[in-house]
């Protein structure tokens, strides 16, 4: 979706591929509206002014209104405008696709799966060994290691960062800045959609960016420097091993 | 015999429970009195950054709990004022009750209630009907001086200005290296040069430097004060008391106080970041979270590719 790998993964034995199926046709059907790179998605119409946000379709508006309301909740860090023009609400878009997919298969009755899309995971339940899903932090300079196991079960988790030079995230409120001090930040949350929309505008607050989630209730963060030193909220401890 | 047996039992019974209760709280919550009192120690300390070892129970003095406000931690002696050479510093809100603008200049003195007297930290300019926040600092170093929300006279106004333009500060004072020693000759606010500098110059200088590393965790015995950071809901400013070479204890000179964070102060206290250095970790996962590897380059990159290699 959107150019990233999807992976779901249901351990009811009511799980079935209809199901499974049913979560890729809506996924199919948030990058035909958003992806950004399709020439003839909604966004890429709004973004060539083909088409007004107040004639879009509802989906287009709620990404729209809540993603102006993260902006407010995150002082302006989370931001949608493109320094170039137009909009990419990817950011947000991806994390509540997945949560909206998590609860596609919990309204076929499901209680035990994962959803996850690029890294950004909603957990559900126990996994296959009746215990918490044992998701892994990828290793921001080695993508084949792991440097941090955490447990989770009915949370959210998503992963902002670099591994490219040239971050893909800018800091909305000075363009030139390059943020490549932090290279991970990676939050945990009540479900992926909060995740993934703190864990995008705290990234483009540099080393502030742990404060902010320190400062969000329910949330822990894992931040990791360029210097392979991770920093954590109080509470990140208690999901890890 | 049995009577002492049941008395032990129900000691033990009652510190044990004590001990759980304690430990209901996160290891490393630093419970902060409610603005009004003055600032107290954690029960606990747990610190990893910035060269601060980490403190066990074992070296850090339990310091009284939260509702002992005042409370001496040894009934013998009156405790020694921790912040000897430190400033009380905060703002007030002059109010301005009467029909014309009021000018008052930097050091103009303001009088708490119990005596104690502080300083204007700038020329301040209030408008008529109107309120204008200021930085005010105490006449005189010590943590008696860290007052909780109090309401200020202005004692150079005449008495019938008095009673219709005071201050008031919503928030308790924080300890900090003072700014300027009192002021040797005061000039009234009538005769105040005309232009009041804005309020906006914050009268906190840079903090003493943080604590030096020593070799294999030994440090020099006093009180060392962090710098004062930006914690994005505010600034945090602590302060390490080190004694016998290990760190004794934690003071928090500053936290967020700002009406925003008023639920995350009640709900979490004042977060302590954790430090580690990236290690591999071996076992296995069910899934891997990581930054999208496909960043927009990557992807038009390879949508470029795909299409030249579309049958």
């Amino acid at each position: 979706m959107m150019g990233m790998p999807i992976a779901i993964e249901i351990i009811d034995p009511e799980g079935q591929e209809a199901h499974i199926d049913e979560v890729l046709e809506y996924f199919n059907y948030i990058d035909q509206t958003f992806s950004t790179y399709k020439e003839h998605s909604e966004i890429s119409r709004l973004n060539r002014d083909e088409l007004e946000l107040s004639a879009a379709s509802d989906d287009m508006k709620e990404v729209f209104s809540l993603s102006d309301e993260t902006k407010r909740l995150t002082r302006g860090y989370f931001d949608i405008t493109r320094p170039t023009g137009g909009y990419d609400p990817s950011g947000l878009v991806k994390g509540l696709a997945i949560y909206r997919g998590a609860e596609i298969l919990r309204k076929r009755g499901l209680k035990n799966f994962y959803v996850e899309i690029a890294g950004d995971i909603q957990t559900s339940g126990k996994n296959s060994q009746g215990e918490p899903w044992r998701i892994g932090i990828r290793n921001p300079q080695n993508a084949s290691e792991i440097v941090k196991i955490v447990n989770l079960s009915d949370r959210g988790i998503a992963t902002s960062g670099t591994y490219v030079r040239g971050a893909h995230i800018y800091d909305p409120l000075a363009p030139g800045r390059a943020l490549d001090e932090i290279v991970s930040l990676t939050v945990i949350g009540p479900n992926v959609y909060e995740a993934d929309r703190f864990a995008t505008a705290a990234f483009a607050m540099g080393r502030d960016g742990i404060n902010f989630i320190a400062g969000l209730p329910g949330f822990e963060a894992y931040m990791i420097d360029a210097n392979g030193l991770a920093t954590m909220t109080p509470g990140f401890a208690a999901y890890a091993n | 015999m049995r009577k002492t047996f049941s008395i032990l039992l129900i000691a033990t019974f009652i510190a044990y429970a004590g001990f759980l209760k304690l430990n209901d709280k996160p290891v490393d919550a630093i419970p902060i009195a409610v603005v009004g009192k003055t600032l107290q120690t954690a029960d606990k300390v747990d610190v990893a950054l910035n060269n601060l070892t980490s403190s066990s129970s074992a070296t850090v003095p339990q310091g009284p709990p939260p509702t002992d406000v005042g409370a001496p931690s040894t009934a013998a002696q009156p405790a020694a004022d921790p912040f000897p050479n430190l400033q009380a510093q905060g703002k007030a809100r002059i109010v301005n009750n009467s029909d014309s603008p009021i000018e008052l200049i930097k050091t103009t003195r303001l009088v708490a209630r119990d005596g104690k007297m502080f300083r204007l930290g700038a020329n301040v300019t209030v408008p008529a009907g109107g309120q204008t926040m200021a930085y005010i600092y105490a006449d005189q170093n010590g943590s008696a001086y860290a007052i909780g929300p109090s309401r200020f006279s202005l004692p150079g106004l005449s008495d019938a200005m008095q009673t219709i333009v005071y201050a008031v500060s919503d928030k308790a004072m924080a300890m900090a290296k003072p700014i300027a020693a009192p002021a040797k000759t005061v000039a009234t606010a009538a005769s105040a040069p005309t232009k009041p500098t804005p309020v906006s110059a914050p009268p906190v200088p840079p903090p003493a430097p943080a604590i030096a590393p020593k070799p294999k965790g030994r440090y020099k015995d006093g009180t060392y004060s962090g710098d004062s950071v930006d914690a994005y809901y505010g600034n945090v400013q602590v302060a390490a008391v080190i004694a016998n070479g290990k760190i004794a204890d934690v003071k928090i000179l500053d936290y967020p106080q700002d009406r925003r964070t008023s639920q995350y102060i009640n709900s979490q206290a004042l977060p302590i970041l954790v430090a580690e250095a990236v290690s591999a970790q071996n076992g296995n996962v069910d899934a891997v979270s990581g930054a999208s590897e496909t960043s927009p380059a990557f992807v038009r990159s390879l949508d470029s590719a795909l299409a030249q290699a579309k049958n």
